[in-house]
């Protein structure tokens, strides 16, 4: 292969374009097979006399119409030719994000859904209960109530703490609540962040920058490149690597990080992470990711447990756990769910723990459980589905209750836990092995 | 790449069966794709799910989140008179995430290992998966090593191109230098897998599995484990890994 213009010999067929986006199974196997001109295709190359210029940090951090032509590869219709299906079914898509409007979270709103990685409840049409918009004022006041006499309340009132936390804290709360619930206002140290910051020098800083301009690009906090937003990314993930060299850095936690510099200082979010990867993340980001690989096994047994059908046809196409939950556990639901759902889970992670990690996990399984028995046959099917899930079952109040539905106790989780931990940690098959080792014979 | 003399004659065969239009189409839709698994391997940050985003959605995104655990795609092609269907495993590149990579490339046909043209380090880590790969994955694995970011090259490349190239030849692997941004090559790179991968052989044992496991989802697309060797899972054609 040499530099050059495109040799399309290998012709990409079109996808389906159904409602669910991707392949749909195998009912649609080669039926839009087209025969596309091989000469439709313009030559790149020579279309982009830029090419080889680095763009500069203005074009590079907000792609506009200049940025389209550097990037687009039109897909010319020789018109004496027969019209090229490729030209119509491969059509360029760049990401603008110039003269978008800022939803209510901070991100860009793009005009077309699809486009957007973390549309609200309401950008994909589901209204929020009227039921709950009329209780914010006095849930406010509920909170308001627990943190004035946060020490006394807080062991006193967990099952309520647990009740609010379900049906979400209010926004202005937010920082405040899941700071006092993590206990990183106590765990805070004056100075130490800004010593951390000044004194600290790790290796790991060169793979921490690789990430800085790709954590959230598409919210106004950390889309400057070099920005306000970015420096204190860099800043609150250097001093984690430095405070915590056992865990270091490891990618995801700059999607956490983001979303705490999104609520608070970078100082109060960098205690705010340390006590949420010791509470609740414990050994999660670990070098060999040890807390995750468990997590999928005792992810595997609960999903026997409540759906096992589903457990069984995943199992038997070689789906396990750890393929799809380790996007969804490492980046606790940030790079999975729409923003306002992403939002209620973390409430309830700082209000419960860990259990809701794995309710949620369940409930997204069981919401799209038909398609998957039904319309998923493979595990090519099943994978496109679960990485890539549709934003229609995913709505914040229908999967929190969904959620609620998965019945499964603290209890269930930490005896799992423990007994994987005195086993060598499969990557399926959990269920059979916890078997066996019960009846030995 | 090392050897392309198809190269013509394949544009020349794909020309003749797109005028011959009607037909063809007609062929092809009674042919069932051919499944080929494909993993990108490659240090974080050169640009993997970049290249795949390009193939599959004629897409570019300037700063791409990166890839936790792995993402999944699919694209199907269309190369001569058969239709393959590339299921792409596009994995995360940190270090971190490596030891998650063999449930990845355990069965794949073709890996795609990437570094940057403008990080010399990132062509050793490429080095290091190929071993890895050449070690332990499917002794059949395609592999193609592929230099992304080549629209960076006038001003910041680190990696000359003929090193690249000669480590390449060394170890037996497809060569190419590629542009995720701009597109360059990118479609040279699955095209070139394709041709190496046997899919005739895959198309034979496919006709084969067929019958006995038309029961199973599994076999519906004619999925056939290369890799189907001692360490192999799946030994009956209906439990393969598709």
């Amino acid at each position: 292969m040499s530099t050059g213009p495109f040799r399309p010999e290998l012709i990409p067929l079109p996808r389906s374009l159904s409602s669910d986006g991707g392949e749909n199974g195998m009912h649609d196997e080669a039926s839009d097979t087209s025969d596309d001109d091989l000469s439709s295709v313009a030559p790149s190359a020579d279309a982009h006399s830029d090419r080889g210029t680095p763009m500069d940090d203005a074009s590079s951090r907000v792609p506009t119409e200049v940025g389209a032509q550097l990037h687009a590869i039109p897909p010319v219709v020789n018109s004496a030719q027969e019209p090229s299906a490729m030209s119509l079914l491969r059509q360029e898509t760049v990401v603008r994000r110039q003269k978008m409007a800022v939803d209510e979270y901070g991100f860009y709103r793009d005009p077309s859904p699809t486009n957007h990685s973390h549309p609200s409840s309401a950008a994909i049409g589901m209204a929020q209960s009227g039921k709950q918009k009329v209780s914010v004022g006095s849930k406010e006041q509920q909170w308001l109530d627990l943190l004035s006499h946060w020490d006394k309340q807080f062991a006193k009132k967990r099952s309520k703490i647990k009740k609010l936390g379900r049906s979400g804290i209010p926004e202005s709360l937010r920082a405040k609540a899941w700071t006092a619930l993590a206990g990183s206002d106590k765990l805070k140290e004056p100075g130490i962040y800004e010593r951390l910051l000044a004194e600290g020098n790790s290796p790991l800083f060169e793979v921490i920058e690789r990430d800085i301009s790709r954590c959230f690009p598409e919210h106004s906090m950390f889309a400057e490149e070099g920005g306000e937003g970015q420096t204190n990314l860099r800043n609150v993930l250097r001093a984690y690597a430095v405070y915590n060299p056992e865990i270091g850095y490891c990618q995801g936690m700059g999607m956490l990080a983001g979303m705490m510099l999104m609520h608070m200082p970078p100082e109060e979010s960098f205690w705010l992470l340390v006590s949420t990867l010791e509470k609740h993340l414990k050994n999660f980001f670990t070098p060999v990711l040890l807390q995750l690989r468990m997590d999928a096994a005792v992810f595997e047994v609960l999903l026997h447990k409540t759906s096992k059908r589903l457990a069984v046809h995943l199992d038997k196409q070689e789906v396990p756990p750890l393929m799809y939950i380790t996007q969804w556990f490492l980046t606790l639901y940030t790079t999975t769910l729409p923003w306002d759902t992403v939002l209620r889970v973390w409430d309830m992670l700082y209000c419960e723990g860990v259990k809701p990690l794995f309710r949620i996990g369940l409930a997204i399984l069981r919401v799209n459980r038909d398609t998957l028995l039904k319309q998923c046959p493979t595990n090519a099917e099943i994978l496109s589905l679960l990485l890539h899930l549709p934003r229609d079952k995913l709505e914040a109040d229908h999967l929190v209750e969904a959620s609620l539905r998965v019945k499964i106790r603290r209890a269930d989780i930490d005896h799992l836990r423990k007994r994987i931990s005195l086993m060598e940690i499969p990557e399926r098959g959990t269920v059979s092995l916890l078997r066996k080792q019960r009846s030995p014979h | 790449m090392a050897a392309r003399p198809s190269a013509r004659d394949a544009a020349a065969s794909l020309n003749n069966s797109a005028t011959s239009a009607g037909g063809d189409a007609q062929n092809a839709a009674n042919l069932k794709p051919i499944q080929v698994k494909l993993v990108l391997l490659g240090e974080a940050a050169v640009g993997k799910s970049s290249l795949v985003l390009r193939f599959v959605n004629n897409e570019f995104q300037e700063n791409k989140e990166p890839t936790i655990g792995a993402a999944f795609l699919t694209q199907k092609c269309k190369l001569d008179d058969k239709i393959i269907k590339y299921e792409i495993w596009d994995t995360a590149g940190q270090e971190r995430f490596h030891s998650l990579a063999p449930m990845y490339y355990r069965n794949a046909q073709a890996a795609v290992v990437v570094y940057d043209i403008t990080k010399p380090a990132s062509l050793d880590k490429a080095k290091s998966w190929v071993k890895e790969l050449q070690r332990q994955a499917n002794p059949n694995i395609v592999i193609a090593l592929v230099g992304n970011k080549l629209d960076l090259e006038a001003t910041a490349r680190g990696v000359p191109r003929e090193e690249a190239q000669a480590y390449a030849t060394e170890a037996g692997l497809l060569f190419s230098e590629a542009s995720a941004k701009t597109g360059d090559n990118v479609m040279d790179v699955f095209t070139e897998i394709a041709k190496k991968i046997p899919l005739d052989q895959l198309l034979a044992s496919r006709g084969r599995a067929g019958g006995a496991a038309s029961g199973s989802g599994a076999a519906a697309g004619g999925r056939v484990d290369l890799n189907a060797g001692p360490g192999g899972r799946n030994a009956q054609p209906g439990g393969c890994a598709c």
